[in-house]
C-alpha cells in the first residue's frame, strides 16, 4: 500500500491485543503520594527561589522608577533621558528583568512602558509601529477609548508609522510619559536604532518619552555603535543589575544549604551544574529548571522517595518497596555494620523478615539521615565565617565551599587545617567577631560552649579595657623573637617565646578550649554524606539524567549514528570484531549513507564524486550487489542525504567535486 | 512700512548676526511685494535657517506651513504631512471640507489636492525644512516641488537645505539664500548675550553685603565673554566651530571653571590667575567628545559591576577573531597541535626572510573575512588548553554571540543558519579581544599570523 499517498486503515481485530493497565501496581502505587510530596516541596523551594530573584533586582528596580519619576520634573530641552540598564550577557535573564521592570512600572506610575525588541525591528517603520501599538493600547487613563475614537480629527488619514497618531493619544490622555525600552541593544541594526533615537529625540519636544537600553555587554560599546546624531541627543545614567553569577550564587545557596530541606542536590551534581553554569551559560531560570528537573527525577523515577513524605502510613507502600528498600546499597552496608556487632542479629533478622519492622526503622531513620546532612552544611557554614575573617586566606567561593563538604572532602583537607592553624594566632578582637558570627548559625546544643566561651572571652576584655593592643594568644608570631647565636662556626637559629602578660596567658587559654572545641565539632560532623544510611533518599547525585535533558551532544549523536550505525542498529550483519582498535571495516551490508559516510571521512577537503562512486559501487559489490542499476540510485540517495546532513556542498572550484563542509569531532 | 520695518528690527535683536538675511527674507515673505514661487535657503548646520524662518513667517500675516522633512521616515509620509499642515493652516482661515482630502500616496495627488485647497488664497507659503536629507526621497521631488509654484499661482515653496546643487532643482532662477556659519567674533557675540550665572546657589548678602545682584550680573557677564574667548581658542576653533557644539562644549566647561571663585579661592576679577589655576580643564579634548552617560569627573565612581562572558563563550570569541584575521592557509602553521619545534621551522624565519615585493595592505587594517562553522571549531579545539566536549552547549553560546552583534553571519543577510554555504565572521575590535584573551590566559599575538604591534 505504499504508494498511495493515503489510504483508509482498516484493523483486522476489534479490540487491540495490550490491555491498558489501569490501576498502579507494584512501585507505581506510590505515585499520587511522591507527586504530592514532590509538589509540597518544590513550591516551597520555588518561593525561596523567586524571593531571592526579587530581592536580588529590587535595588535596581527602584533606582530606575526613581529615574524614571524624577526625568518627569526634569526640564532639559531636546534630551532625552535614558537609562542604560547593564544586565549581563544573558539575555534569557533581561526578559525577566524587563518583565519585573514593566510590572512595577504599571503598578507605581502613569506611563506607558513599550518594550521593543530586536525581532520585531528590522527596519524603523516596523520598530514605529510597533511603538505606536503597544504603546496607545496600554490602558488609557479614562476608559477613553470611545472618546478616543470621536475626538480624533478629520481630514487625511495618518499613517501608521506615524508619531503624530502617539502625540495625539498622548493629548488625550493628559500627556503620561511613554518609557520605550530597547530590551536588546546589541541584537538592533546600528542604523534603526540610531534613526530611532533621533527620531524619538526629535519628538521629545511633544512626547515626553524616556528611553531605557538593555546593555550586555558595556555601554562604550553602545556609544560606539549610536550615530553622533543621536548620541547627541541622549542624556544617559547607568544602572546595574545583580551579576548573573552572583544570583546563581544565592539560588545555590538556597536550594542546598539552607535549613531544613528535606532533599538536597549531591555534590557531583551540584559541581557539575555550577561548572556549567559558571562556564557556558550563566543563565539564572536554566539553573532553577535544571534543580527542577532534579527534584521530578528524583521523585518520580525513585519510588523510595516516598519515604520523605512527613505522613506515611505502612499501608500506604507495596510489598515491592520493601524488597527496592532491601537493595540499597546503603540499606546493605548498615545490615553489614549491624552484623559486625554481634548480639544485633534478631535485629537484623527482624529487618530483613518484617515489613512492617523496617518501616519503621526508615521512618525513623530518616528524619536522623536529613539532620546528620544539615550538621555537614551547618559545620561547614561555620568554617566558612571562620575562614572569612583571616584575609591571608585563599578565598573560595561560597558555593564551591559546600560542595567540597558535601562530598565529604573537608574534615581532613588542608582548608581545615590552614583554618584551625590561623584561629590558633588570632587575636581577642577576631575571635570576638567569629564568635558573635558564627553563633547564629549554631543550633542549642552546641551553643552553649559557644555562649560560654563568649561570656568569658567579654570578662576578659573588660578587665583590660584600658589597653589598647587586643590581646594575643601565645602561638601569635609577635609573640615570639628569634635568635641568631654562633658557636663553633655554626649558625644556632633559636626562637624564644616573649613573656606573656597575664591576660594574654588567660586568653590563650580560652583561645585553645575554642579551637580543640571546634575541631573537635568539625571532626564530628563533616562526615562524608555518602557513608550515611538512606542516604539514596535524602541526596540527589545522578548526573546522566541532567547530561541527557540539558546538554545534549547533537552533533555527536548524528556523526556517531553514521559512523557507527551497528550502536543503533544492533543487527547481526555488521558486529564489530572485539579488537577496539581496528576500525570496523567496510561491509556492504552497511546502511549505504553510513558506507558513504566513511568514505567521506577517509576524503580530503575536495572529493571526487567520480573515485567516491568506484569505491561505493566497489564495496557493494564485494557484498554481492552486482546490478550497478540498483546500486546507482542508493548511492544518489546517500549523497542527497549527506546534503541535507549539511556534509557536502557543491563547489565550483574543480569539475565533478563536491567540498566537504563538516569535520567529524568539532 | 514702518510696522514691518520695527518688526525686522525686532528680529534682529533676536538673531544677531544676520541682518541681510532677515532683510531679505522679509522683503520676499511681505504681504505687499510678490514672493518668488520657489526660495531656497541654504547653510550649514545651526546657522538659525529653520529658527529665522519660523520667526519670519509667524510675524507675517500670510498663511504657510512647515514640514520637517527628519521627521518623515519614507516620502509618502512627506507627502501625507505636507498636506496634513497645508489643511492645519487652511483651516484656521476658512472652512474646509475635509472629507476631500483623506489620502495623499504621491506628489501628483499632493498637486490635486493642494490645487483644489488653494483656489480661495491669494498666497500660501510651504516650508520643507530639511528636504535633502529626506529619507526614501524619490528622484523627482525636488524637481517638482519646485515646480508646484508655476503651477498653482498663488502657492510659493521655501526649500531649506545645507548644501545647495545647481542640478538639484532641474531649473533656473530660483533665488538662493544663504547663511553662512558664524564666525569667531560672531559665535562669541550670540554667547555673551546670555551669561550664566556664577553663584548658581543665589549670593550670599552676610559675607558681602555691597555685592548685590546687578554687580553679580556684571560679573557674570565679564566672566562668561573672556571664558567664551578662551575656549575659542583652545578648544573650539578646530573642533567645535558651530555655533551649537560651541555652546555645549562653554555648558560643559562653565561649572568647573568657575567652581574656584564659588569657593572663594580666586576674586571675579582675577582672571588671568584663575585660567591658569584651571588650565587641565582647557587642554582635556574629551569634553568635545559626546558622551551617552554623563561622566561627572567630581563625584566618586561607584565600584563597577563588570559583567563578564561565561568562560567559553570568551575563548570561542578569541577563536573566531583568529579565524577571521587568519588566512586559512596559515592554519598548518599556528593550530596543528605538532610540537613547538616543528611550527618554528615551518613558519616565522622562513616567511619573513622573503620580503614580497609589491606592498599588500596588512590583515589587520581589512574587514574580518567570513570563515565557515566548522574553522572556527576547529580553530576554538585547538586553542584551548583542555578538551572540550562535543555539546549543545557551544552552539547555544554561539547562538548568543550572534544575538549580541559580537559574531555575525557573514553573506547574504536572513541566510539559513542551516545552509552549509552559510559563513561567520567576528564583529569586534582588536583591543576588546586582546583584553579579552588576556583574562582567559591568551595571548592573541601567538596566533596571529600578522602581528599586531
Amino acid at each position: 500500500m505504499e504508494h498511495e499517498k493515503t489510504y483508509v486503515f482498516s484493523s483486522k481485530s476489534e479490540r487491540p491485543n495490550k490491555r491498558r493497565r489501569v490501576e498502579p501496581s507494584g512501585l507505581d502505587s506510590s505515585w499520587s503520594l511522591r507527586e504530592q510530596t514532590y509538589q509540597q516541596l518544590w513550591r516551597e523551594q520555588q518561593r525561596r527561589v523567586q524571593k531571592v530573584l526579587d530581592d536580588a533586582n529590587r535595588t535596581t528596580l527602584d533606582e530606575l522608577l526613581g529615574f524614571v519619576k524624577e526625568s518627569e520634573e526634569v526640564e532639559e530641552d531636546r534630551k532625552l533621558p535614558s537609562g542604560m540598564i547593564l544586565a549581563g550577557p544573558s539575555i534569557a535573564a533581561h526578559a525577566t528583568f524587563f518583565d519585573q521592570l514593566s510590572e512595577r512600572i504599571g503598578e507605581e506610575t502613569s506611563s506607558s512602558f513599550t518594550l521593543i525588541t530586536s525581532t520585531d525591528s528590522a527596519n524603523l517603520k516596523s520598530l514605529l509601529k510597533v511603538l505606536i501599538k503597544s504603546a496607545t493600547s496600554q490602558k488609557s487613563l479614562d476608559d477613553g477609548e470611545d472618546e478616543l475614537i470621536t475626538r480624533k480629527r478629520k481630514g487625511p488619514k495618518i499613517l501608521d508609522y506615524d508619531l503624530q497618531l502617539l502625540h495625539e493619544w498622548a493629548l488625550d490622555n493628559d500627556n503620561p510619559q511613554v518609557i520605550v525600552a530597547f530590551r536588546d541593544s546589541e541584537a538592533f541594526d546600528e542604523n534603526v536604532l540610531s534613526e530611532a533615537v533621533e527620531l524619538l529625540g526629535l519628538w521629545s519636544d511633544r512626547i515626553q518619552f524616556v528611553l531605557l537600553f538593555g546593555i550586555a555587554t558595556s555601554i562604550d560599546n553602545l556609544q560606539e555603535r549610536l550615530s553622533q546624531r543621536a548620541t547627541r541627543f541622549i542624556r544617559g545614567q547607568q544602572f546595574d543589575v545583580v551579576q548573573a553569577k552572583e544570583i546563581l550564587e544565592r539560588i545555590f545557596f538556597t536550594i542546598t544549604a539552607e535549613e531544613n530541606v528535606p532533599l538536597r542536590l549531591g555534590s557531583q551534581l551540584s559541581r557539575v551544574l555550577q561548572e556549567r553554569h559558571e562556564e557556558h551559560i550563566q543563565s539564572v531560570q536554566d539553573f532553577v529548571d535544571a534543580v527542577q528537573y532534579a527534584y521530578m527525577a528524583h521523585f518520580f523515577a525513585n519510588p523510595l522517595s516516598v519515604f520523605l513524605r512527613l505522613t506515611l502510613d505502612f499501608t500506604d507502600l507495596a510489598k515491592e518497596h520493601f524488597t527496592a528498600f532491601r537493595n540499597l546499597p546503603s540499606f546493605r552496608r548498615h545490615i553489614e555494620d549491624l552484623l559486625k556487632e554481634r548480639k544485633n542479629v534478631s535485629k537484623v533478622r527482624k529487618l530483613l523478615d518484617s515489613d512492617q519492622a523496617l518501616f519503621d526503622t526508615a521512618t525513623n531513620t530518616i528524619r536522623r539521615t536529613q539532620n546528620a546532612v544539615d550538621a555537614v552544611i551547618q559545620a561547614a557554614s561555620v568554617l566558612y565565617i571562620c575562614r572569612s575573617h583571616f584575609s591571608q586566606m585563599r578565598s573560595v567561593s561560597r558555593s564551591a565551599f559546600f560542595i567540597t563538604a558535601l562530598a565529604g572532602q573537608l574534615s581532613a583537607s588542608p582548608t581545615l587545617r590552614e583554618a584551625l592553624l590561623a584561629l590558633k594566632k588570632c587575636s581577642s578582637d577576631v575571635l570576638l567577631r567569629i564568635l558573635q558570627d558564627i553563633s547564629p548559625v549554631l543550633r542549642s546544643p552546641s551553643d552553649s560552649m559557644v555562649s560560654n566561651i563568649q561570656s568569658r572571652l567579654s570578662n576578659l576584655l573588660r578587665d583590660v579595657s584600658g589597653k589598647r593592643e587586643p590581646l594575643r594568644s601565645e602561638h601569635d608570631n609577635r609573640n615570639e623573637t628569634q635568635r641568631t647565636t654562633i658557636v663553633a662556626s655554626k649558625v644556632l637559629l633559636s626562637r624564644h617565646k616573649s613573656n606573656l602578660s597575664e591576660q594574654d596567658a588567660e586568653y590563650t587559654k580560652l583561645l585553645n578550649e575554642f579551637v580543640n572545641w571546634l575541631s573537635a565539632y568539625l571532626e564530628e560532623h563533616l562526615i562524608d554524606p555518602k557513608n550515611l544510611f538512606m542516604h539514596e533518599l535524602v541526596l540527589y547525585d545522578l548526573r546522566a539524567p541532567h547530561q541527557g535533558a540539558f546538554v545534549p551532544q547533537t552533533r555527536h549523536a548524528i556523526e556517531q549514528a553514521l559512523f557507527a550505525p551497528h550502536d543503533y542498529l544492533g543487527c547481526s550483519c555488521c558486529v564489530p570484531t572485539n579488537d577496539a582498535s581496528e576500525e570496523v571495516a567496510l561491509a556492504g551490508s552497511t546502511p549505504p549513507t553510513a558506507l558513504l559516510y566513511r568514505l567521506y571521512l577517509e576524503s580530503g577537503a575536495l572529493i571526487n564524486v567520480s573515485d567516491l562512486w568506484s569505491a561505493f559501487n566497489a564495496i557493494l559489490e564485494d557484498g554481492g550487489e552486482d546490478d550497478s542499476s540498483k546500486v546507482m540510485p542508493l548511492f544518489q540517495q546517500a549523497l542527497a542525504e549527506l546534503k541535507t546532513l549539511g556534509m557536502i556542498k557543491s563547489t565550483r572550484k574543480k569539475t565533478d567535486h563536491i567540498s566537504k563542509v563538516a569535520w567529524r569531532g568539532l | 512700512m514702518l510696522p514691518d520695518e520695527l518688526l525686522l528690527e525686532t528680529l534682529v535683536g533676536q538673531f544677531p548676526c544676520r541682518e541681510s538675511q532677515i532683510q531679505i527674507l522679509g522683503t520676499f515673505f511681505n504681504p505687499s511685494f510678490p514672493t518668488p514661487p520657489c526660495v531656497v535657503l541654504h547653510g550649514l548646520e545651526a546657522t538659525g535657517k529653520s529658527s529665522i524662518t519660523k520667526s519670519i513667517l509667524k510675524s507675517s500675516e500670510i498663511p504657510h506651513a512647515i514640514v520637517d522633512s527628519r521627521e518623515c521616515i519614507t516620502g509618502r509620509q512627506l507627502m501625507e504631512r505636507a498636506l496634513a499642515s497645508c489643511l492645519d493652516a487652511i483651516s484656521d482661515i476658512e472652512d474646509v471640507d475635509l472629507s476631500a482630502f483623506w489620502r495623499c500616496e504621491n506628489l501628483s495627488a499632493l498637486q490635486v489636492h493642494l490645487e483644489l485647497l488653494l483656489q480661495n488664497q491669494k498666497r500660501f507659503i510651504l516650508v520643507f525644512d530639511g528636504i535633502d536629507k529626506q529619507r526614501e526621497a524619490s528622484p523627482t521631488l525636488l524637481p517638482a516641488l519646485a515646480r508646484f509654484g508655476e503651477i498653482i499661482p498663488c502657492l510659493s515653496i521655501v526649500f531649506i537645505i545645507s548644501v545647495p546643487s545647481p542640478r538639484s532643482f532641474h531649473t533656473a532662477g530660483i533665488p538662493h539664500v544663504h547663511f553662512p556659519p558664524y564666525t569667531r567674533d560672531e559665535c562669541i557675540r550670540i554667547l555673551s548675550l546670555s551669561p550664566p550665572q556664577i553663584f548658581e546657589d543665589g549670593i550670599d548678602n552676610e559675607v558681602n553685603p555691597d555685592y548685590d545682584e546687578e554687580k553679580a550680573a556684571e560679573d557674570d557677564a565679564f566672566v562668561w565673554s573672556r571664558f567664551c574667548n578662551i575656549v575659542w581658542e583652545s578648544l573650539a576653533s578646530n573642533a567645535a566651530c558651530n555655533l551649537a557644539s560651541f555652546r555645549a562644549v562653554c555648558d560643559k566647561l562653565w561649572r568647573p571653571f568657575v567652581a574656584p571663585i564659588v569657593k572663594g579661592d580666586f576674586g571675579t576679577r582675577n582672571l588671568p590667575r584663575l585660567v591658569v589655576h584651571t588650565k587641565p580643564l582647557f587642554q582635556n579634548e574629551d569634553v568635545l567628545m559626546n558622551s551617552i552617560v554623563r561622566r561627572d569627573p567630581t563625584k566618586t565612581t561607584k565600584p563597577i559591576i563588570t559583567h563578564e562572558l561565561p568562560f567559553h563563550s570568551k575563548w570561542v570569541l578569541c577563536a573566531a577573531y583568529l579565524a577571521s584575521y587568519n588566512p586559512p592557509r596559515h592554519d598548518q602553521i599556528f593550530f596543528m597541535k605538532a610540537s613547538e619545534k616543528k611550527r618554528k621551522k615551518k613558519g616565522g624565519d622562513g616567511a619573513r626572510g622573503k620580503a614580497s615585493k609589491h606592498r599588500k595592505i596588512p590583515r589587520s587594517l581589512l574587514a574580518p573575512s567570513p570563515i565557515p562553522l566548522d574553522r572556527l571549531l576547529a580553530v576554538l579545539h585547538s586553542i584551548l588548553p583542555h578538551s572540550l566536549p562535543q555539546n549543545a552547549d557551544i552552539l547555544t553560546q554561539l547562538a548568543t554571540l550572534s544575538s549580541l552583534r559580537l559574531l555575525q553571519r557573514a553573506g547574504v543577510a536572513g541566510s539559513d543558519v542551516l545552509d552549509p554555504a552559510c559563513k561567520w565572521r567576528v564583529n569586534c575590535g582588536w583591543d576588546y579581544v586582546v583584553a579579552l584573551g588576556r583574562s582567559i590566559g591568551l595571548e592573541m599575538r601567538d596566533y596571529l599570523a600578522s602581528g599586531q604591534d
